[in-house]
C-alpha cells in the first residue's frame, strides 16, 4: 500500500498556511513539516499529493527523514514506504526551488553537517537512487565543515545524484552540470614540502562548457572552454584548455590536476617541493 | 402558522432519484424539532443521530449531536461531535461540522478535522473538503469543479 506509513503514523494538516506535520508515531517528532501552502490535496489510497503556495508566495517543506528542506512555490509527488520508514519517493517541485539536503559530515571524527544545497527553476527529486534533475538557474554548493570541503557548481540544468540519508560518504555522489558552467572547489591539501607535513587551504575556480563530478572515481571533470585558476601554485596555477580533470585522494584533497587540449597536455602534481608543479 | 413539536426517536431513508431506488442517506434521530408550517410538517433539526451515507454501493455510518436534512438540495448537515466511518478500509473522520453533498458525494468537513485510518492519522484541519469514500482529502477550492 503506497501510503503505508504504519499504524501509528500521524499526519497533521493544519488550516490554510499553517503547518502540516507527519510523525511516524506520536511519541516522536515531528517528521514532516508542510508550511506555507494555499492549496493541497492528498489523495489517501494512492500517495499522491499536492502543495502549492499564493502567487509569488513559498511553501517551506521539511522531509526530516530524509534530510531534505525544500522552498519553492510547489511541490507534487508521491509518498510511498513501509510501515514506520514512509519516504517522499517521487516530488516536482517548481518555483524557485530551493532544496537543501543534510548529511553528518564524511569526516567521522567531527559532528559537523555536511549541507547540500540545490536551486532551480525545477526540481525533479526521485529517492530511488537519490537523484535530482534540475532545470534552470541551477546552482549546487556542497559544503561539509567537519571535513572542511565544499564543491559549487553553477549551470543551466544538472543531474545530480547523492548519498541515502544516515550514510557516510560525501553528500555528492554524482553530478553533470551543463554550461556554461561555473565551479568552485575547497579543502585543505597536506603539503609536504616542508620539513613537517602541512595542510594548506586551496581554491579551485573554474568555468566550462560542462562539469562532472564523480565521487566514486573520485575525479572532477571539465569539459570545452575550460577555464581555471588556483590560488595554490602546486595545483597548476591558471589555465586554459580543452579538458580538466581534478583528481582527488581519498581525503578528499586534491591529489592531482590534469589538462589536455589548448595550450597542450599538462600534467601538475601536487607534491612537490617548489611551487609551479610539472608539466609533462 | 408556525408550530414546533418535538418528536420521539425516529429514522427516514433518503433516496437521490425520483424512483427511490438509490439511497443517499438514512437517519435514525433521538430526538427532533419538527417545524409546521400550514399544514405542512417538515423535520428540523434531528439530535442524537446516527445513520448511513451511500456512495457507489459503499455504506460510511456516521454519528453526531444533531443533524438537519436539506431533502430537495440533498444535502445533510451534521454538527456537533461528528463522525463518519468507513468500515471498509477502517476510515474514520472525526470534526465539528460535516456538510454531506449527496449528489457529488463530497463531505466538506470543518472544524478540528481529524482523518483516522489504520495506517495513517490526518488532524488539526479546520476545513477540508474528501471524496464520500475517502480516497482524496484537501482544500475545498481543490473540489471546485465537483461540487
Amino acid at each position: 500500500m503506497i501510503w503505508a506509513f504504519g499504524a501509528l503514523v500521524l499526519l497533521s494538516v493544519s488550516a490554510l498556511g499553517e503547518p502540516l506535520f507527519v510523525r511516524r508515531t506520536a511519541q516522536m517528532p515531528e517528521d514532516t513539516t508542510v508550511t506555507g501552502w494555499r492549496k493541497h490535496m492528498i489523495e489517501l489510497k494512492t500517495g499522491h499529493f499536492m502543495f502549492a503556495a499564493d502567487t509569488g508566495k513559498k511553501i517551506h517543506a521539511i522531509f526530516r527523514s530524509q534530510g531534505l528542506t525544500v522552498d519553492c512555490a510547489k511541490i507534487e509527488g508521491n509518498w510511498v514506504g513501509p510501515a514506520q520508514n514512509a519516504t517522499l519517493e517521487t516530488a516536482t517541485m517548481t518555483g524557485g526551488v530551493r532544496a537543501v539536503f543534510t548529511r553528518h559530515s564524511q569526516n567521522p571524527g567531527s559532528s559537523a553537517v555536511q549541507t547540500t544545497t540545490v536551486t532551480g527553476d525545477t526540481v525533479t527529486f526521485t529517492n530511488a537512487g537519490f537523484a535530482l534533475h534540475v532545470i534552470g538557474s541551477v546552482h549546487m554548493d556542497s559544503d561539509d565543515p567537519g571535513a572542511q570541503q565544499s564543491l559549487s557548481m553553477a549551470g543551466t540544468s544538472a543531474d545530480i545524484e547523492l548519498s541515502k540519508p544516515h550514510t557516510s560518504g560525501r553528500a555528492v555522489r554524482a553530478a553533470t552540470v551543463a554550461g556554461p558552467v561555473r565551479f568552485e572547489m575547497r579543502g585543505f591539501r597536506t603539503d609536504s614540502s616542508g620539513n613537517a607535513p602541512a595542510r594548506l587551504p586551496f581554491t579551485l575556480n573554474g568555468l566550462a562548457d560542462r562539469a562532472l563530478f564523480d565521487d566514486a572515481a573520485r575525479t572532477v571533470t571539465l569539459v570545452g572552454n575550460v577555464h581555471l585558476t588556483a590560488d595554490d601554485p602546486n595545483l597548476g596555477g591558471d589555465q586554459n584548455v580543452d579538458k580538466e580533470t581534478i583528481y582527488l585522494a581519498p581525503d578528499g584533497s586534491v591529489d592531482r590536476v590534469e589538462g589536455e587540449g589548448n595550450p597542450g597536455t599538462t600534467t601538475f602534481i601536487q607534491k612537490v617541493k617548489s611551487g609551479g608543479g610539472k608539466r609533462k | 402558522m408556525r408550530v414546533s413539536i418535538e418528536t420521539q426517536p425516529g429514522e427516514a431513508t433518503v433516496f437521490s432519484d425520483p424512483m427511490n431506488q438509490h439511497a443517499a442517506w438514512h437517519v435514525k434521530w433521538g430526538k427532533a424539532q419538527l417545524t409546521v408550517v400550514g399544514q405542512k410538517p417538515d423535520v428540523g433539526t434531528m439530535q442524537d443521530v446516527s445513520g448511513e451515507l451511500f456512495e457507489n454501493g459503499k455504506t460510511q455510518r456516521f454519528r453526531a449531536d444533531e443533524a438537519i436534512a436539506d431533502e430537495p438540495s440533498l444535502v445533510l448537515t451534521l454538527t456537533g461531535r461528528v463522525s463518519v466511518f468507513s468500515a471498509e478500509d477502517g476510515t474514520n473522520l472525526i470534526c465539528d461540522k460535516v456538510v454531506y453533498l449527496a449528489k457529488p458525494q463530497l463531505l466538506r468537513a470543518i472544524g478540528n478535522v481529524t482523518v483516522k485510518s489504520p495506517r495513517y492519522v490526518i488532524s488539526g484541519i479546520n476545513e477540508e473538503m474528501a471524496k464520500a469514500d475517502f480516497s482524496a482529502i484537501g482544500s475545498p477550492d481543490m473540489f471546485e469543479g465537483q461540487k
